[in-house]
């Protein structure tokens, strides 16, 4: 079974976010792979590991995305794809998506999966746009997989409302929620290989692209400002008789911050 | 001084030590006491048996016995990101990545490698190093009074020692005693002592650091078979001062992990706190100390940085190891001093891990050879030339009868 897995490099979240010009800075901060991109990457290695294939890992993104893309050889995939093209900065989802698509059309594949959604944004563009440029069907926010053989994936994916047991035959996409598996960290063994493995690094013409289909030129989508969470106000402390203080603090609760309105 | 260069390997073993220490070894210690020693032991097993499959385990021991061969820059950085937690400063990953051992077992035989440091790493176990006695640990060459007499095949042990962590809970150490009472500082012998060996008793005691407690331990005719002694009768205090050397960059890196922990969180808290109606983060006083704190850290890195990589290159670093030991004990003691005024009262309850930093940082400046020791290191090197030739032109003078 040969799987994609597109993954993202964002910002650690955990440090604090900078910004300027209306934008993220994104100079000076450290990078992580997005983290259901990770679930994604796990659940592609284990469907190697029953079926035999190979796992490629994509990532759009300056220099600083090969890094991600190491990781990801070190957790176990075998190839990966760097398309590194300033050109493509700045790309909406759906610029990412036509890079992708012409990634994945490159050889043979039988699924793509994806995170549900990029830690950054939040948007969950990128793979549902994906799936519509490829004709593929798509099944999104999978917390359960099974696979009994390799044309057919058992899915359990979480709605609104509850759950939902599909069957989908490949090729297809699936996008990874964070509860559908816990990815392995990567071994010693698996870091001093993943440098052996191969990277090809690609531009916009390698793959066929014009400057302006994608970018900051083709986005449709244009961010017009960025504003920071605000700064966490101090908390209020209590102290006292623990049945009046709870009271206190229910009555708080319910008419000043109004959680249960 | 060179650029530091951080491979792509390395930085992914740090990520996968901080996933590891901030997953699994914090949540762990959490379901301890504040002052506990160690994680619960079913923590311990399941952890580093994680570690262990993952490959990570005794990173810093020779691939030869089943480590992962790292060199004294690669251990250095990771260092800084395995001593992030609550008992980090002295009891480093809560031993899951492996437990340090006497350097000195190092210069031994293949045989005592083998028989005691191997089984040692790969099981985990505690081990002692037993220089120090009630007569004095600074200046080891003069104070050690414990003496070794040879027997036939066997040294007979007496004498006590003070201040040996572990020695209650280990199974063996590496002792430094007296086997030539006329040959002063080549004189002095060391031995792997079996904690089971008949005479041979620990007993703890407390102190202001709640890892790896110390103890008294008396040598009561104890019988040391000659296989045992490490290098030559009198080499004790000439064995592995080259490894010795090198190992105080990853212990440097330690006190900078725990530094860098704090200064972290006090960062964060000085943009939550509000006092007169106003971040503390916006207090000019406030941003001084962190400044401060800052500049200690980064001098420290630095520091570190450039010795371990020297030490990898086989460059004489026995002065840089001391000043990044006592740079790095005490950059730790102002840092987290000042992590603890900036939380007030949170910085001293047993609810953070600030107040253990403090509490235990303070030994950091005393073991290990106390910061003056290390000053006089350094300062004997600086002035070693000018002595050598003050002392030639007096030898010269007064060979020549003065000229008048
Ligand atoms: C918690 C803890 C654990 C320890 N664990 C071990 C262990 O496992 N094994 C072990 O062998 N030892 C251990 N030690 C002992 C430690 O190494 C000694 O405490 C240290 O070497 C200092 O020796 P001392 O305490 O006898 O002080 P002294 O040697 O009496 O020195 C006292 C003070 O005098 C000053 N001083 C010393 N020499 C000079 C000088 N030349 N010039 C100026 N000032 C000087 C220093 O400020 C020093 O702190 C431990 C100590 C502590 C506190």
């Amino acid at each position: 079974m040969n799987i994609v897995v597109p993954i993202k490099s964002v910002i650690d979240v955990e440090l604090n976010i900078r910004v300027q010009e209306g934008k993220i800075a994104k100079d000076g901060m450290s990078y992580i792979i997005s983290k259901w991109d990770e679930n994604a990457i796990e659940a592609a290695l284990q469907l190697k590991e029953k079926h035999g294939g190979e796992v490629t890992v994509v990532s759009v993104g300056p220099d600083r995305a090969s890094e991600s893309l190491r990781k990801a050889l070190a957790m176990g995939a075998d190839k990966a794809v760097h398309v590194n093209d300033p050109a493509a900065e700045d790309s909406d989802s759906f610029g990412f998506a036509k890079i992708l698509a012409k990634v994945a059309q490159r050889g043979p594949f039988d699924l793509i999966i994806t995170g549900k959604q990029a830690q950054d944004t939040d948007m969950g563009g990128t793979g549902p746009i994906l799936a519509e440029l490829l004709g593929l069907p798509q099944v999104y926010n999978v917390i359960k997989l099974e696979s009994d053989e390799p044309s057919t994936l058992k899915l359990n994916r979480l709605g609104h409302q509850g759950q939902e047991m599909v069957e989908l035959k490949l090729p297809a996409l699936i996008a990874a929620n964070d509860s559908l598996n816990e990815p392995r960290l990567a071994s010693l063994r698996g870091i001093m290989a993943a440098k052996k493995k191969p990277l090809d690094v690609l531009k916009l013409a390698d793959l066929g692209l014009s400057p302006d289909e994608v970018g900051a030129k083709g986005a449709r989508v244009r961010t017009l400002e960025f504003q920071p969470p605000k700064r966490r106000a101090a908390g209020k402390k209590f102290e006292g008789d623990a049945e009046e203080v709870t009271r206190k603090v229910m009555d708080l609760l319910a008419n000043e911050a109004k959680i249960f309105a | 001084m060179n650029s530091f260069m951080i491979s792509d390997e390395l930085k992914m073993v740090v990520e996968q030590v901080r996933r590891i220490i901030e997953d699994d070894v914090i949540p762990a210690e959490s379901r301890v006491d504040p002052d506990a020693p160690e994680l619960a032991e079913e923590d311990y097993q399941r952890i580093s048996k994680k570690v262990r499959s993952l490959g990570l385990y005794a990173l810093e021991l020779p691939r030869k016995y089943g480590g992962g061969g790292m060199g004294t820059f690669e251990m250095s950085v990771i260092a800084e990101a395995m001593g992030q937690h609550r008992m980090g400063l002295y009891n480093i990953g809560c031993g899951v990545f492996g437990r340090h051992i006497p350097e000195s077992i190092w210069s031994g035989t293949e045989e005592q490698i083998q028989q005691y440091a191997v089984p040692a790493i790969q099981q985990g176990t505690h081990t002692f190093f037993a220089i120090t006695e009630p007569g004095g640990g600074s200046d080891p060459a003069n104070a050690i009074q414990t003496r070794a007499e040879r027997k036939g095949d066997r040294y007979i042990l007496n004498g006590s020692k003070i201040f040996i962590s572990h020695a209650h809970e280990a199974e063996w150490g590496v002792v430094y005693a007296r086997s030539n009472p006329e040959a002063g500082r080549k004189g002095i012998s060391a031995f792997i002592v079996e904690t089971k060996t008949p005479g041979f008793t620990a007993k703890p005691f407390k102190v202001i650091r709640t890892a790896a407690i110390p103890n008294v331990v008396t040598f009561e005719d104890c019988e040391i078979p000659v296989k045992n002694r490490i290098g030559e009768d009198g080499q004790g205090l000439s064995l592995a001062l080259n490894m010795l050397s090198r190992k105080r960059f990853p212990y440097s890196a330690t006190n900078l992990s725990v530094a860098v922990a704090a200064h972290k969180r006090t960062v964060e808290y000085a943009n939550q706190r509000k006092t007169f109606g106003e971040y503390l983060a916006d207090r000019q006083a406030i941003q001084w100390m962190l400044a401060d704190s800052e500049l200690d850290i980064r001098t420290t890195r630095l520091l570190i940085w450039d010795g371990a990589m020297r030490a990898d290159r086989d460059e004489d670093i026995r002065v840089l190891a001391s000043m990044a030991k006592v740079y790095s004990s005490e950059a730790l003691g102002r840092v987290i001093d000042r992590c603890v005024q900036i939380h007030g009262g949170y910085g001293v309850t047993k609810e953070f891990p600030l107040e253990r930093w403090y509490r235990e940082a303070r030994v950091r400046r005393i073991g290990e050879g106390p910061s003056e020791v290390h000053r006089m290191v350094i300062a004997r090197d600086l002035l070693r030339a000018g002595r050598d030739q003050r002392k030639a032109r007096e030898r010269s003078q007064a060979a020549t009868p003065a000229a008048r």
